[in-house]
């Protein structure tokens, strides 16, 4: 820290002496007043130029002979100036400069046109259009190659993002955030949407390299909104609406007496007679509990033995709640932001405040954020420039019910819990009995009665009374601030100096009540986690640009620091003085509290630069140099150079087409590094393997062994290259191809051993992984009049990933032939998703038991496996016996046993064959409907959900989807879903193994957002002295196609459900945005 | 000009001292920090040592975050209900659903097969790291303090090997291979005949017996002389050396300094660790931070946990009925209010309110070895060796502590006299772990009362593969050396 310091006062202290030179700066604006950034101011005829920064100002040094500044930008006419004053503001043309025409990556913003990566610019427009909480989601679709996955639908939980394929077999996937030039290791929901200028996603080694060890995974960079000086203005944005369930549940069964009905069968075959099947349904052993017999006869005379089906005269003694009905709501979304924003002279500011209040679609899920943040530059001196600015958030949330234990999790019991059993405790007479300590009616808990009488599922939890009893809150302070000083000197140089912090402090309570559930056994129990996290980076960096003759170019050398850190406290008690406390002095037993720390430091240097000739060829290049505090000192430093080159054809004579309007071809070749992602697994630092610390019996410590550490470990890299072609035709089409070629080497690979050797897996480096892929971008004005437009863009990625080199085995000294990782296989020429499982072979039509396919080595050649013949895992089997030179006489056949069936590659793939979004956007006059669609073909994902929903286990412990009324019920019946034995036949457990039956298409289509724009007319709002007024109607997350109803495969990386996530959450907004 | 060049060259190169790259995260403690300590305390590198002991309570030392995965212990709940002693008597929350009726352990991919896998090989690994930073297997060791390191290490190394020998193998065959032998930390080997991991296991136990000779450990849970001694008769037993066997019971018997568990202690709880009758066990205390996923909260019904909520654990009815109506071990099991058969005045919680005591701090100690095991194993022993008579006064010492007229005793001879140890076995240490070893070294069918829900009446065999652990599949898969 205090280097840092150190550096900043060093840079400041300098004298800086200039002789026959004086110092100009400005604004350059365009005609709606909006900052131009990127615009070249020159001093005709020398040398001397710079570009306006991110609030359009800039400053240059000029010899005091001149008389005159031009002013240009790409596509407009340049605009002289005279030098009447050390202080321009100039006003460019009449056309909007679009933001898109600039490239910020966060040390410097270039004009797209003289960069050569591969980066991808998202529309203000397009956050400002979705209703999203943070930046993450809002980037839904907009950038081709990029995925956003959103897979928790609690308000205020960020999506994670990847862009380009999975870049690693075990580390780290995602992309560095990077706001107003710091790297961002706050969270996101402390950014607000509104405040947000723009959005530059980096994508490959060109743009990335910038970022070294951190850019592997592309960069998305941030940039806040600022004043501009002279256009004062005040914009109000209000916004309310309602968040819901709109998205379809899976098909289950909803009827208790169809479940009951199913059962039984389940049984009348496991148990092998109807009798047995009646007398056993509702018996508490085999059985579900009598207590939850809804009917009004015993369980035993419920099921009529003959027909299988209730007999007529039985009724219910009462309807059980259904869960959906008592878990999810519409419920409210409200959001007010304002800002001001304006300058004067050398000072511009802009200062925001915005609150967001929401709640989410279950229970009491909820966020509340209030934001603000004040922005200003000033020009201090004619050769120094500063900006700082500051964001404060504060945010709360309430998320009880989404615990990571299924037993305890709402979305898992609503999707699961067989329709009998409802949420509230009933009498024999099927009424709700009162509750005598907080009224209203008693919930069941599953825990009624001693022996027998438990309910079979998640027993010891109900969601709706620990909604209503228990707190489960955290509230989040979180500061970031950057400030920059621009130093112009000497000609053509300037420095930077740069600090930007950000610090987070979030606190979490849990209370869990004295009376009911979990914690009834200790008297209520509160548990509070505090984490803070701090992360800083000091950035300096000298620059020099020139332009001589038809050469213009630039370099910059800088050095970085970045540190993070998370301290976590977690403290604990049991027994509440007060039930509602959330403060442990007013709990009677505390646990033994727990604390930790996590951190990480990084050093860099580095230098860029770019060269054009004629504004027709263009190279950057760039090299870093990281050095991390992750790996230990010898492995320590990695160097990360790319270079790209542009060619901009349609300036070419010979390619003065009149169709063409823009044609460029780039090409880039770089590479990155990752240093994995700070899990306290992979807090490696070559120092050792790492412990438990634990205490003994007699209050001594000890070490239990935790994870094993390779002191080799070092930097994953990438090298990466890039192709792409820039067209813009007809004056009304434009369209981006990029082809991208990662090959991410020196693996974060969690290399399994047999665990006999103590170990079960260790991260080393080591493998190779390709991802390549062709994307594209083309956007269209189909309709272009006056009055009225339709455009319409589509964008989207293929994606190939494949394992090249598979890690070494350290027993043998060899390649290993596969890494068996879930349901997929890793292993040479396969992807990080294929499918490595059983394939299911269908229900045996005589009995009804699954069937799977069993490879086997018919040593002797009598074409039926033998004992020892079976094989378990195809690849392994294979590549061992073609190490030891022995033949492979390889057979197929059907088994009925799934411990007998062979894992193998199947031929799905998880990894789609081309995903991406289309736009749609009508306008007429002031109306405007804007639609945007996600699409992705190809790939599968196995449906866990599904296959739990098709289980054949013990009676009541869960519920059933439709599709089990296709079961295998007679000999002779074609199905795919074998007979049910309520967990009683001897294959009861295996019946239902994972296999390609529950492997699911992984395509959509996701209505993902509509929006409905009424920009009220100038005429209107000049006369009641606004600068603009626009009434709009939002919709996200609307609709979606996808292979099963409640399937969806948008939510998480694989296409594998995670059984206890928050189902995405739909939302509909109306809105009003005003400027004054 | 010059200068600012330099100052923020000069700046830059400063800003690159080593202290910046230093970072020191606190959730684990690396080796390497606890080596630099060392040099100035060497006591901490005791913290290895009791490091392993420590794993034999700390749960998902089985690889998973299974809330049956408990160390040792949860291995004891694994083996009681394989051998059909204790009755998973409701299927609600579903764990140990499948290993009562062996369906999970039929399937390789199973965590079930996995667990104990990991365990005793962690314990291996754990314990087989002290060996290393001792010198290695065969070090010679001068001074006593390393002395007794390594016997406490090598006792815990054939701990390890000796349950997976019982567990992997369905009956005694020296030259099955099933095991790879770990004599060092190292990577993954072949596996070895059984013959020569049990000639491991006796050196490893007959080296840790002579020197732990002048240990004195500071709490139960270390290995000590008698221990070691105690897991050397199973192993002798297990192979049909009970003639070696007998000799190390009585021993343990004479000069352990152990009494019976008897009296007023057979309905004490068995819940804490000083009892004199206790040879190991761990001494829980709130630090250890143990919850409902401890093996008290399986069992026992006072704690606020899986046993009182859904998924009582109780003892097989024709065993319990096979008990003389004088036995004083019927007062161990259940009353009118907690149904039949429930080990509620065996093994409680002192608060002794159904579903009442908070699993959290639970203080509850855990049971490993106690002496009655030895009397029990002696007379067996005795009885196996061709010396009914020794181990009729050995077995009616132990009975008459159980009966008020152990007389019936002296007139046991043959099938008849095995039978009644067998039973006094099983009986006196239910929920203790030690049915299954009986099971297999005495080659026992059981069948199941009437009271299990699942597999109700049947007889499983001591040899039979579904009541054996196979290998994992995370083994098979990753283990060069396994080429199934």
């Amino acid at each position: 820290m205090k280097r840092i310091i150190l550096t900043l006062t060093l840079l400041l202290s300098v004298a800086f002496v200039f002789a026959q030179e004086r110092a100009i700066n400005g604004v350059v604006r365009d005609a709606d007043g909006e900052a131009v950034i990127g615009a070249t101011v020159r001093v005709p005829n020398t040398s001397i130029g710079a570009l306006t920064d991110l609030d359009g100002s800039f400053t240059l040094r000029v010899p005091n002979t001149a008389t005159e500044v031009v002013v240009s930008y790409v596509g407009m006419d340049p605009v002289v100036v005279p030098l009447d004053s050390d202080y321009l503001e100039v006003n460019i043309g009449d056309q909007a400069v679009m933001i898109e025409d600039i490239v910020v990556t966060g040390y410097s913003q270039v004009q797209r046109t003289r960069f050569t990566g591969a980066t991808a610019n998202v529309d203000k427009k397009a956050v400002e259009d979705k209703s999203t909480s943070d930046i993450s989601e809002a980037l839904t679709g907009e950038v081709a190659g990029l995925t956003v996955i959103n897979g928790n639908g609690q308000p205020g939980t960020p999506a994670a993002v990847r862009i380009r394929g999975f870049g690693s077999v075990n580390g780290n996937r995602a992309p560095v955030y990077v706001v107003d030039g710091v790297i961002y290791q706050g969270g996101l929901e402390n950014v607000n949407p509104n405040d947000i200028a723009s959005v530059t996603v980096l994508k490959d080694a060109a743009a990335t390299a910038l970022y070294g060890a951190r850019g592997a995974n592309g960069v998305i960079v941030v940039t806040t909104k600022r004043g501009t000086t002279g256009d004062s203005k005040i914009q109000v944005q209000a916004k309310y609406g309602s968040n819901y369930r709109g998205l379809p549940y899976y098909d289950v069964l909803q009827s208790p007496e169809e479940f009951i009905e199913t059962a039984w069968e389940g049984l009348e075959n496991g148990l092998g007679s109807a009798e047995a099947a009646s007398a056993t349904l509702f018996d508490g052993g085999i059985g579900i509990a009598p207590y939850y017999n809804i009917w009004d006869v015993d369980g035993e005379f419920l099921i009529d033995p003959a027909t299988g089906q209730f007999y007529p005269n039985v009724n219910r003694r009462f309807n059980p709640e259904r869960r959906r009905d008592e878990f999810f709501n519409p419920s409210d979304r409200k959001e007010v932001n304002v800002s001001l924003s304006g300058g004067e002279g050398k000072t511009n500011y802009r200062t925001s405040f915005g609150l967001l209040d929401e709640e989410g679609y279950f229970l009491a899920s909820q966020f509340k954020r209030y934001t603000g943040r004040v922005d200003i530059g000033h020009q201090v001196k004619p050769w120094l420039r500063g900006t700082m600015n500051l964001n404060y958030s504060n945010n709360e949330s309430n998320g009880p019910g989404q615990s990571g234990s299924s037993s305890v999790n709402g979305f898992f019991l609503e999707r699961n819990a067989p329709p009998l059993f409802g949420i509230l405790l009933r009498d024999q007479l099927g009424n709700t009995i009162e509750d005598p300590i907080f009224g209203g009616p008693l919930y069941d808990f599953g825990d009624g009665q001693f022996m027998g009488n438990a309910r079979r599922f998640s027993s010891l939890s109900n969601i709706a009374a620990v909604n209503r009893y228990d707190t489960n809150v955290n509230n989040e302070n979180g500061l970031s601030g950057q400030a920059d000083l621009i130093a112009s000197f000497l000609k053509n140089f300037t420095a930077t100096a740069r600090f930007g912090v950000q610090t987070q402090d979030n606190r979490g309570s849990a209370r869990t009540n004295p009376y009911y559930g979990q914690a009834s056994g200790s008297n209520g129990a509160l548990s509070k986690t505090d984490n803070r996290t701090l992360s800083y980076t000091a950035l300096q960096m000298v620059g020099y640009g020139n332009q001589i003759g038809d050469h213009e170019f630039s370099i910059n050398a800088a050095h970085e620091n970045q540190y993070w850190e998370l301290r976590n406290r977690f403290s604990s008690g049991i027994g509440l003085a007060d039930p509602f406390t959330l403060e442990l002095r007013n709990v009677l037993e505390n646990n033994p509290g727990d604390s930790f720390t996590r951190d990480f430091a990084l050093e860099s240097y580095f230098a860029f630069g770019d060269y054009s000739f004629k504004d027709k060829y263009f190279l950057n290049a760039s090299i870093r140099r990281d050095g991390s505090s992750r790996f230990a000192e010898e492995n320590r430093w990695g160097t990360f150079p790319a270079v790209g080159i542009g060619w901009v054809a349609s300036e070419e004579e010979f390619l003065q087409v009149d169709a063409i309007d823009f044609l460029r071809l780039r090409a880039s070749y770089g590479e990155t590094g990752d240093q994995g992602d700070f899990s306290a697994t992979s807090l490696y630092r070559g120092g050792g393997d790492l412990y438990n610390v634990g205490v003994s019996p007699t209050g001594t410590a000890s070490f239990v062994f935790s994870t094993p550490v390779d002191p080799n470990i070092t930097w994953e890299s990438v090298n990466q290259y890039n192709v792409g072609l820039d067209v813009n035709a007809f004056s009304r089409l434009s369209a981006s191809f990029d082809y991208f070629n990662k090959r991410t080497v020196d693996l974060f690979f969690d290399r399994r051993t047999g665990p006999s050797a103590g170990i079960a897996l260790i991260r080393v480096n080591d493998g190779e992984l390709l991802n390549e892929g062709l994307e594209f971008d083309v956007n269209g004005e189909i309709i272009k009049q006056d009055n009225f437009f339709v455009n319409l863009g589509i964008n989207g990625s293929t994606l190939r990933n494949e394992l090249l080199t598979s890690p070494i085995d350290p027993a043998t000294g060899l390649p290993k032939a596969i890494t068996v990782s879930g349901s997929y296989g890793i292993s040479e020429g396969k992807s990080v998703y294929d499918f490595y499982t059983r394939a299911y072979a269908g229900v045996n039509a005589d009995n009804g038991l699954s069937q799977w396919v069993q490879f086997y080595d018919d040593v002797n050649s009598n074409g039926m496996v033998d004992d020892g013949e079976g094989i378990l895992d195809l690849v392994d089997y294979v590549s061992q016996r073609e190490i030891s030179g022995e033949t492979v006489n390889l057979m197929q056949t059907i088994t009925t046993e799934s411990n007998d069936a062979t894992l193998h590659y199947t031929g799905e793939s998880g990894i789609p064959d081309v995903f991406g979004a289309t736009r749609l956007n009508v306008g007429w006059k002031g109306i405007s409907v804007t639609g945007q669609l996600l699409y992705s073909f190809g790939g599968y994902g196995r449906d866990g959900n599904y296959q739990a929903l098709m289980d054949d286990a013990d009676i009541g412990g869960g519920n059933w989807h439709e599709d089990i009324r296709n079961r295998w019920m007679n000999p002779g019946d074609i199905t795919n879903i074998p007979a049910l034995t309520g967990g009683q036949g001897s294959e009861s457990g295996n019946q239902n193994a994972s296999s390609t039956r529950f492997l699911t298409k992984r395509d959509y289509l996701l209505l993902n957002n509509v929006r409905l724009n009424y920009e009220l007319p100038k005429t209107i709002f000049d006369k009641i002295g606004l600068q603009g007024a626009q009434f709009w109607l939002s919709g996200d997350n609307l609709w979606s196609q996808t292979e099963r109803s409640g399937y969806f495969p948008f939510a998480s990386e694989s296409g594998i459900p995670n059984r206890e996530s928050y189902d995405p959450l739909s939302t509909v907004t109306t809105g009003l945005n005003v400027t004054f | 000009m010059k200068k600012l060049l330099i100052a923020f060259i000069a700046v830059a190169l400063f800003s690159c001292s080593d202290d910046f790259l230093s970072t020191n995260p606190t959730e684990f403690v690396s080796s390497d920090r606890i080596g630099e300590i060392a040099e100035f305390d060497p006591s901490i590198l005791d913290g290895f040592l009791t490091g392993v002991y420590a794993t034999m309570y700390t749960p998902g030392t089985g690889g998973t975050t299974g809330h049956d995965d408990l160390g040792h212990k949860g291995m004891d709940i694994f083996t009681d209900m394989m051998s059909s002693d204790m009755v998973l008597a409701g299927l609600n929350y579903g764990w140990y659903r499948g290993v009562t009726d062996y369906t999970w352990l039929e399937d390789i991919s199973n965590n079930r097969n996995y667990v104990p896998w990991r365990y005793y090989y962690r314990v291996i690994f754990q314990a087989n790291a002290v060996i290393d930073a001792l010198g290695g297997t065969d070090a010679v060791l001068e001074s006593e303090a390393s002395r007794w390191s390594m016997g406490q290490a090598k006792a815990m190394r054939a701990y390890g090997y000796f349950y997976l020998s019982q567990l992997l193998q369905t009956d005694y065959d020296p030259n099955e291979a099933i095991l790879p032998i770990y004599l060092s930390v190292s990577a993954n080997t072949p596996q070895a005949p059984m013959g020569e991991v049990m000639a491991l296991i006796e050196d490893d136990l007959t080296e840790a017996i002579d020197y732990l000779d002048t240990f004195d450990r500071g709490g139960k849970f270390e290995v000590n002389k008698p221990v070691a001694q105690g897991l050397l008769a199973y192993a002798y037993a297990a192979q049909g050396k009970y003639a070696e066997a007998l000799p190390l019971c009585q021993d343990i018997i004479n000069n352990g300094g152990f009494t019976l568990v008897q009296d007023d202690e057979i309905t004490g709880g068995f819940n804490e660790v000083t009892t004199p009758g206790w040879m190991w066990g761990a001494n829980i205390t709130p630090d250890i931070g143990l919850n409902l996923v401890s093996w008290w909260g399986k069992v026992d019904i006072f704690t606020y946990s899986y046993a009182w909520a859904g998924d009582p654990k109780t003892i097989d009815e024709s065993l319990f009925n096979q008990m003389r109506p004088s036995d004083k071990r019927i007062a161990q099991w259940g009353n009118a209010s907690y149904g039949p058969y429930v080990p509620s005045q065996k093994f409680w919680n002192p608060d002794r309110t159904i579903g009442g005591s908070s699993a959290d701090n639970n203080t509850m100690d855990y049971i490993y070895m106690r002496v009655a095991e030895f009397h029990l194993l002696g007379a067996e022993s005795a009885a196996k060796s061709g010396n009914e008579g020794m181990a009729r006064t050995m077995l009616k010492n132990f009975v008459s502590t159980r009966v008020d007229d152990a007389s019936y005793v002296d007139g046991l001879s043959g099938g008849a006299l095995i039978g009644e140890i067998s039973f006094q076995t099983r009986m006196e240490l239910w929920g203790e772990g030690k049915s299954y070893l009986l099971m297999k070294r005495n080659d026992e069918s059981r069948t199941r009362g009437s009271n299990h829900i699942l597999l109700s009446g049947a007889t499983i065999a001591h040899d039979e593969p579904r009541a054996t652990f196979l290998i994992p599949q995370q083994e098979s898969l990753n283990n060069p050396f396994i080429t199934d």
